[in-house]
C-alpha cells in the first residue's frame, strides 16, 4: 500500500503546491494588514482563504477520484496486482492525511494569528475551551473521513450498479444525504454534551461504518467495475 | 501445455455482447494473434483476461487459478488506450511499475528506452501518442511473466521503434511464455504470429495455424483476412 500512497502523493503535488503558495500569500497579506492596524481585514482574509482552500482541496480530491474511476485513460493504478480495498484505501489515506494536515495548519495558523494580534489572550483560554476545541477538531477530522468514504462509495456505485439508470446522480445524492444525516445524528447532536471519552466511544460506529464503506468500494472495484 | 483456459466467456455491455460464449485454451510457448475488425471483441477479451473487465458469464483460469487481481502478477498487459496519469513523469511511472511488479526489470526497461529516446524526466502530458505507446510497450516488455498481451502494440509507432518492438517481442518467445497480440498491422505481425484467431462479434470464426497455412496454401495473413471477412 505504501507504493500506492506514494503515487497518490505524486499525483497531488500540484494542488498542494498551489494551496501552499496561496496560504503563504494570505499570511503575508495578513501581516501587511496588521502592520497597517487593519486587524479585522487581516484575520478575515486568512479565515476566508483557509476555508476556501479546504473546500478546493476536498473537491479536487473527489474530482480526481471520479476521473480515476470513470476515465479509462487513467487506469494505471487499477492494473497493479493489488486488491480494490488496498487501492481505495491508499486514495482514502492520502486524501485524509493531507486534508487533516491542511485543516490543522489552517486552525493552528488562525489561532497563531489571533495570538499575534492580541498576545494578552495567551493563557486566557480555559481548560474547558481547550478541551472543547480539541474535541471539535477531532470530530471534524473523523467526520471528514466518513464523508470521504461516503463520496468514494457513491462514485463507485454510480459507475457500477447505477450506471444504467437515468437519474443515477439524483439517487446517489439522496442516499448520500440520508447517510450524512445518520452520521450527523451520531456525532454532532452529542458533541456539546459528551466529554472527550464518551465522544471517542461515539466515534466507534462511525469509524466502523467508514471501514465498511471502504471495503464495499474495494469489493465493487474487484468484482463489478470495468476499466 | 495449456496455461490459460477460457470457458463460455460472455461479456455484455448494455444490449450489446462484446464476447459471446467464447471458449479457448492458450498453450505455453505459442504466439497468438487476435485478428478482427473494430468491435469484434479483441480488446474486451484481453481486458477480461487481465481482470480489468468483469465477465457477465463464463470462467477464465490461468494455471488453474481463477482470474483475479492476484493473477496480474503473472500477466503483462499493454492496453491500447492511455493509462497514465498526465502529471507524472516517465521516470515516476517506471518507478511505480518497479515498485508494484516484482518481476519488472528497471534495467531492461532502461535498455529498451535508451533506443527509443524517450524524455523520461518530462511529464506524460507533454508526450505524443507515439511516445506514450513506446512507454506502454516497454512497461510490458520489461516484465518477466508467463503471459504477455499486447493490444495494438504498433499503433502510432515510428519505423525504427517498430523494428525494436518486434525484435524484443520475438526475443521473449520462450517455451514457457505465451504471447497474445492484437493488431491491424497484419503484414508486420505475420512473421511473429504462430496461431491466428479471427474474431467477429465476440466469437471465434476461424482458428488457423500460420505455419500450416503457409505449407498448405500459399496465402498471406492479409489475403486470409480479406477472405474470412468477405471484404
Amino acid at each position: 500500500m505504501y507504493n500506492l500512497i506514494k503515487l497518490e502523493l505524486l499525483q497531488r503535488k500540484n494542488i498542494i503546491k498551489i494551496l501552499g503558495i496561496v496560504l503563504v500569500m494570505a499570511q503575508l497579506y495578513a501581516f501587511y494588514c496588521y502592520y497597517n492596524n487593519d486587524i479585522n481585514n487581516g484575520i478575515g482574509s486568512l479565515f476566508i482563504v483557509g476555508f476556501i482552500s479546504m473546500i478546493v482541496y476536498t473537491f479536487s480530491s473527489f474530482i480526481s477520484f471520479s476521473k480515476d474511476i470513470n476515465e479509462r485513460e487513467r487506469s494505471m493504478v487499477f492494473m497493479v496486482p493489488k486488491t480494490g480495498f488496498s487501492i481505495i484505501s491508499s486514495k482514502f489515506i492520502t486524501t485524509f492525511i493531507l486534508g487533516s494536515l491542511l485543516f490543522l495548519i489552517y486552525i493552528g495558523g488562525f489561532i497563531g494569528n489571533v495570538l499575534i494580534v492580541n498576545p494578552s489572550l495567551i493563557g486566557d483560554f480555559s481548560i474547558e475551551f481547550q478541551n472543547f476545541s480539541i474535541k471539535l477538531a477531532f470530530l471534524t477530522i473523523i467526520s471528514f473521513s466518513s464523508f470521504l468514504a461516503l463520496v468514494y462509495l457513491s462514485i463507485i456505485i454510480t459507475k457500477t450498479f447505477l450506471s444504467r439508470l437515468k437519474f443515477r446522480l439524483i439517487i446517489t445524492l439522496v442516499v448520500m444525504s440520508i447517510l450524512s444525516k445518520i452520521f450527523n445524528i451520531i456525532i454532532w447532536n452529542n458533541v456539546e454534551s459528551a466529554d472527550l471519552i464518551s465522544s471517542s466511544i461515539l466515534l466507534i460506529p462511525v469509524i466502523a461504518i467508514t471501514i465498511v464503506m471502504l471495503w464495499i468500494s474495494g469489493w465493487l472495484i474487484d468484482n463489478k467495475t470495468d476499466f | 501445455m495449456e496455461n490459460l483456459i477460457i470457458s463460455n466467456l460472455t461479456k455484455g455491455f448494455f444490449k450489446k455482447r462484446a464476447l459471446n460464449n467464447f471458449s479457448y485454451s492458450f498453450k505455453k510457448g505459442m504466439v497468438y494473434g487476435l485478428i478482427g475488425p473494430n468491435g469484434s471483441g479483441k480488446t474486451t477479451l484481453m481486458k477480461t483476461i487481465y481482470g480489468l473487465v468483469k465477465p457477465t458469464h463464463g470462467t477464465i483460469f490461468m494455471n488453474g487459478e481463477k482470474i483475479s487481481y492476484k493473477t496480474r502478477e503473472n500477466i503483462a498487459f499493454m492496453p491500447t488506450e492511455d493509462i497514465f496519469m498526465p502529471d507524472l513523469t516517465g521516470n515516476e511511472i517506471l518507478n511505480f511499475y518497479s515498485n508494484n511488479f516484482s518481476d519488472f526489470s528497471l534495467e531492461k526497461a532502461n535498455r529498451i528506452l535508451e533506443k527509443m529516446k524517450l524524455p523520461l524526466d518530462e511529464k506524460i502530458n507533454t508526450y505524443s501518442t507515439g511516445m506514450k505507446m513506446r512507454l506502454k510497450v516497454t512497461l510490458c516488455l520489461a516484465r518477466d511473466v508467463e503471459l504477455y498481451m499486447f493490444d495494438e502494440p504498433l499503433n502510432g509507432i515510428d519505423v525504427i521503434s517498430k523494428d525494436l518492438i518486434k525484435d524484443t517481442i520475438i526475443s521473449m518467445t520462450t517455451e514457457n511464455s505465451t504471447l497474445i497480440i492484437s493488431s491491424h498491422a497484419l503484414n508486420e505481425m505475420e512473421l511473429i504470429l504462430e496461431q491466428v484467431i479471427f474474431l467477429n462479434e465476440g466469437d471465434i470464426i476461424r482458428d488457423i495455424n500460420l505455419e500450416e497455412l503457409r505449407h498448405t496454401e500459399n496465402k498471406s495473413l492479409e489475403s486470409l483476412y480479406w477472405e474470412v471477412y468477405n471484404v
